[in-house]
């Protein structure tokens, strides 16, 4: 028995190392190809697939998967990548940035000839893009902006949170009328850039009105259910508060459905959204949720996949940031982004 | 009668190191579905993607084998690495942030050890209630910011460093499993976790203290989350107050894969590095083939359970 089972593992390791050395050298010249014919045409072309000779290995990093964003990016990608010669794998890191680091690795294990990047938290980041740059692969990032000054990215794509956050603002001061008002606040992670922008940029209308008090802020962490049960404390300690306003989309969903299960009806609360999901459309279907900042993303993901292609096609001179303004979707504009979301 | 000494004897082997054919029959699967794994770089990313894991399993095979169970060690994890990055950040030499770290990861498991030892809660609850209260003191201690590491000392020494072709924390780890199996195979002490997991009246009767034995044990669990909290942080040369969630049911599913029984006093912590590689390949081989994320988790659910399903046959027919 004992030399049966020696017998078998011995059997079993030859042939994983055959299986290696069989297939090791067909991949390496794929990839010489692959980075031979990358120099030449720079121009950028649109939506045609038969035009690159060369296809490149897009391997992209997701923070998580358990936000609709999210999900969409990675449904939009997985569509349009290919249209620019890219074929496309994607990894989540559940918002944990040792996962991320790992997860990166493993796309550069597998071959991936870029990286694109959404970073759970953008200091820890930048160690995982400084091992890219150490294998000599470009990353591209979008959303959550990275020290560039510790690592080498080359394009960083996000909202202009800080003006988009406005609207909000300019939204709620409407609401409320002359008389003014109280608002609550559910913040994003703290320490997250894009969630102090988020912030700042409401406030920094909030505060030019007198008669606008902000009864209280509460971290939520950008997700649904810390939303609801935010939200269900705020209601009990201040159920005279008029408007909530709330950092991210996810947070909003669970304040709607907060304010849903304990009985509110739709109207009674002005409550404000960010990132325009489709269950904040829906909710601001049903009365709900008053609007959401609608991020420009879909336009976003296309432009950096056709800097990507102009990149590997050895145009090294491509922006390195793009920053999109977002709109706001209430009840009135509705249907005209139900008609982006299905696009 | 030599003859069935010796079919017992191979069904014995199989009970034992079957986990070994499983890591073996994974691997040799994987890399016929994809040529990336047996790359060299790939192999030494999967070696580094476990070190982690591999620190904390040591600790938590200590623990289980006196019959209890650690649930704090992602918590700890968080909390020693994020105490010695904020000593780094108020100046202190890495070496000393280092130490610092470490004593808070022994102070919080003698706090564990006395708790379940002295006082007689189940270690379950114990580490339970430690697991929340380390969470907070991280976020308390960072502000819920992520803090940087203590320097690039600090980070070559236990993250992007490497001796040779190994990297700096998988030679960490080996040396933690090598000491571990001096400990537990060679030395007085390790009887004597064995004979408390076994039977702790038995233990007491022949002179043993299970109260000491506990309490160490837990200490050397703090001790490990320390170490794999220093590897955490210098490979991200940062530490998030979120590190290291989840990390204590990885770690005991690399025990649990390596036959180490949860009642106490059985179980060999070098098939615990098995159980560690089991997870790490798994984990590396679903990124590398591509699987979506949403099935990844059920993937590796359904290995677990197939492979203590294996054990649990194999230890069956062995005692028919």
């Amino acid at each position: 028995m004992k030399k049966l089972v020696s017998l078998l593992l011995v059997a079993m390791m030859v042939l994983a190392m055959s299986a290696c050395s069989g297939d090791d050298p067909q991949t390496g010249g794929e990839n010489q190809t692959a980075s031979q014919g990358g120099a030449g045409e720079g121009t950028f072309q649109g939506n045609n697939a038969q035009s690159y000779d060369t296809t490149y290995k897009l391997g992209f990093c997701v923070n998580s998967m358990n936000n609709p964003v999210f999900v969409n990016w990675i449904n939009y990608l997985e569509e349009h990548a290919p249209n620019y010669g890219f074929e496309f794998v994607y990894l989540s890191s559940d918002e944990d940035s040792a996962k991320e680091l790992s997860n990166v690795e493993d796309l550069i294990s597998q071959g991936c000839d870029l990286i694109y990047l959404s970073a759970v938290n953008t200091d820890a980041a930048a160690a995982t893009v400084r091992l890219c740059n150490d294998a000599g692969i470009p990353v591209f990032t979008i959303d959550r902006i990275l020290n560039t000054e510790e690592c080498d990215v080359v394009l960083q794509a996000c909202t202009d949170n800080y003006e988009a956050a406005k609207l909000a603002a300019y939204q709620c001061v409407e609401d409320l009328g002359e008389d003014g008002g109280t608002v609550a606040i559910l913040r994003g992670t703290y320490g997250l850039e894009l969630a102090q922008e988020r912030y700042d940029g409401f406030m920094s209308i909030i505060n030019q009105y007198d008669n606008i008090e902000v009864v209280t802020e509460v971290y939520a962490d950008l997700d649904r259910e810390l939303g609801y049960s935010a939200t269900e404390d705020i209601l009990q300690a201040y159920p005279d508060v008029d408007a909530i306003y709330c950092g991210n989309g996810e947070m909003a969903v669970g304040a709607c459905q907060a304010i849903k299960a304990n009985g509110h009806a739709a109207g009674d609360y002005f409550v404000y959204g960010f990132d325009g999901s489709t269950y904040e459309l829906e909710l601001i279907e049903e009365g709900y949720l008053s609007g959401t900042v609608f991020h420009s993303f879909n336009p976003m993901n296309e432009a950096v996949l056709g800097f990507m292609r102009m990149y590997m096609d050895g145009e090294h001179r491509v922006p390195i940031s793009l920053r999109y303004s977002a709109s706001w979707c209430d009840a009135s504009n509705l249907e005209d982004f139900w008609y982006v979301i299905e696009a | 009668m030599t003859l069935s000494k010796r079919k017992f004897g191979g069904a014995a082997m199989l009970r034992k190191y079957g986990i070994i054919l499983v890591l073996l029959v994974i691997c040799v699967a994987v890399s016929f579905m994809t040529d990336s794994f047996l790359r060299p770089s790939n192999l030494q990313s999967v070696a580094r993607q476990v070190s982690i894991n591999g620190a904390l399993s040591i600790g938590v095979c200590f623990v289980i084998l006196t019959g209890g169970i650690d649930l704090s060690v992602g918590s700890l994890l968080a909390l020693t690495a994020t105490t010695s990055a904020l000593m780094g950040e108020s100046g202190l030499h890495w070496v000393i942030c280092i130490l610092i770290g470490i004593a808070v990861g022994l102070l919080v498991g003698l706090l564990e050890g006395v708790l379940v030892a002295r006082f007689k809660i189940a270690p379950f609850i114990t580490t339970l209630a430690t697991m929340t209260i380390c969470r907070g003191a991280t976020q308390v201690a960072d502000g819920g910011t992520s803090v940087r590491s203590p320097g690039s000392g600090f980070d070559n020494f236990f993250g992007v460093g490497s001796l040779g072709p190994i990297p700096m924390p998988v030679l960490i780890m080996v040396v933690m499993f090598v000491v571990a199996w001096f400990v537990l195979e060679k030395t007085k002490f390790g009887r004597h976790i064995y004979a408390v997991g076994g039977n702790e009246k038995a233990a007491h009767l022949s002179g043993v203290s299970p109260k000491k034995v506990k309490i160490i044990v837990y200490i050397i669990s703090g001790l490990c989350c320390a170490i794999a909290g220093f590897i955490t942080c210098a490979r991200l040369s940062s530490i998030t107050p979120t590190a290291g969630e989840g990390a204590e049911m990885d770690a005991i599913a690399a025990c649990v894969l390596a036959g180490v029984s949860l009642d106490g006093g059985k179980g060999s912590v070098g098939l615990v590095f098995v159980g560690v590689l089991i997870i790490g390949v798994l984990n590396n081989a679903l990124n590398l083939l591509g699987v979506s994320s949403y099935w990844q988790d059920i993937v590796k659910g359904i290995v677990i359970l197939g492979a203590v399903l294996l054990e649990s046959a194999t230890a069956q027919r062995s005692k028919e």
